[in-house]
C-alpha cells in the first residue's frame, strides 16, 4: 500500500535530504529512510549502486562480497583506495562509502552469495545482485518472491551493460 | 493517481525466445544488446569468470563461439571489442538506472521500468525493453 508508515525524520536528517525531499516529496523520504538494501558484488557497478543509494539516506546497506580488490576493478570502483589491491572488495569499500553519508548503517560481509541460506536474504527489502552466475540469480529472485522483496540484477561488461528488475506486484503513486 | 504494475520472475527471462520473429525484428531498430548480454552471461556461467584483458584473444574466441550457438546471424564480430573490465561512464549509467529503480521502489513513487534496462555502446543510449513480461 502507498501509505505513510508513521516514521519521522530527525532535524539533522530534514536538513540533509532538504533538496531531495524537494524533488521526491516527504513521504518518499520518509519511506526510503526504512529500507534495509543488500547490494552483492562491488565492482564499479556496485559501487556506483552503493553511492547513489547511501546517499539517498536509506537504513542500511549491506555490502556483500567474497572477492578481493583487483587492478581492473581501478577502471571505475571508486571507493577501494588502490593500495587495496588484493584486499577484501566489501571491506575495502567500507571507508569510503561510510564517508559519503554518516546516517546510514553499513555492514560488510565476506562470504559468498551463493553459499547464503534461503533466511539471509529475508532481512532485507530491496536485494541487488552484481557479478553473479545465472543459477545464483535464478535462486535469490525466487527467494525473494517468497517473500515480497524487490529484487534487481545488473552487469557491466567494457561497454556492454544491463539491468533487470522485478518488483513481482508493485504498487505506485504518480 | 494509484496504479499496480505485475514483474515476470528472472527465469521467464532466462527462458525468453529472443529468436522468435516478432523480438528479431524489434532488434532490428533497437540492435544486438540484449543477445550480447546473454552472450556474455553465458561466458560467465560456462567459465566460472568473466572475459580478461590478460587472456583477450582466446575469449573473443570463446565468446564467438558462443554467439555461433545463441545469438548467430543477430550480433556482428565487432560486438566483442570492449568487452573487458568495466568502463566507467558505463558503470554510471547503468548503475544511475539501476539505483533510480530502486528508490523508486522503496519510495513507490513514479512508475518503475518494466523490466529490463540496456545499454547499447554503439549508439551510446539506453533504452528500457519489456522481456517476458506479457
Amino acid at each position: 500500500m502507498v501509505e505513510n508508515n508513521g516514521i519521522e525524520l530527525t532535524e539533522d536528517e530534514a536538513e540533509l535530504y532538504d533538496r531531495q525531499i524537494r524533488l521526491w516529496g516527504l513521504e518518499s523520504q520518509k519511506r526510503i529512510r526504512t529500507a534495509r538494501i543488500l547490494i552483492s558484488g562491488l565492482n564499479g557497478l556496485g559501487a556506483e549502486i552503493a553511492k547513489n543509494i547511501i546517499l539517498s539516506g536509506v537504513k542500511s546497506v549491506t555490502l556483500l562480497d567474497d572477492k578481493p580488490v583487483t587492478d581492473s576493478d581501478f577502471c571505475s570502483q571508486f571507493l577501494a583506495p588502490h593500495e587495496n589491491v588484493g584486499l577484501n572488495r566489501a571491506e575495502a569499500s567500507l571507508f569510503r562509502a561510510q564517508a559519503l553519508n554518516p546516517m546510514v548503517e553499513i555492514i560488510v560481509d565476506k562470504e559468498n552469495v551463493a553459499e547464503k541460506p534461503d533466511e539471509y536474504f529475508h532481512r532485507f527489502d530491496v536485494v541487488v545482485l552484481i557479478e553473479v552466475p545465472t543459477p545464483v540469480s535464478i535462486r535469490v529472485n525466487n527467494i525473494c518472491r517468497l517473500k515480497g522483496i524487490k529484487f534487481f540484477v545488473g552487469d557491466v561488461w567494457g561497454m556492454h551493460g544491463y539491468a533487470f528488475t522485478d518488483l513481482q506486484e508493485h504498487e505506485f503513486a504518480e | 493517481m494509484k496504479r499496480t504494475l505485475a514483474f515476470p520472475p528472472f527465469q521467464d527471462v532466462v527462458d525468453f525466445d529472443y529468436t522468435a520473429p516478432y523480438f528479431a525484428r524489434k532488434f532490428k531498430r533497437t540492435g544486438p544488446s540484449y543477445v550480447v548480454t546473454k552472450i556474455l552471461q553465458r561466458f560467465r556461467d560456462t567459465n566460472k569468470r568473466d572475459p580478461a584483458p590478460s587472456t583477450r584473444n582466446e575469449d573473443i574466441e570463446k565468446l564467438l563461439a558462443i554467439r555461433d550457438e545463441i545469438g548467430n546471424g543477430l550480433v556482428p564480430d565487432t560486438a566483442f571489442v570492449h568487452v573487458f573490465a568495466q568502463v566507467s561512464p558505463v558503470a554510471a549509467i547503468v548503475g544511475g538506472e539501476l539505483s533510480q529503480e530502486v528508490i523508486k521502489a522503496v519510495s513507490q513513487k513514479e512508475a518503475p521500468h518494466l523490466n529490463v534496462f540496456l545499454f547499447d555502446p554503439v549508439k551510446c543510449c539506453g533504452f528500457v525493453e519489456e522481456i517476458a513480461t506479457n
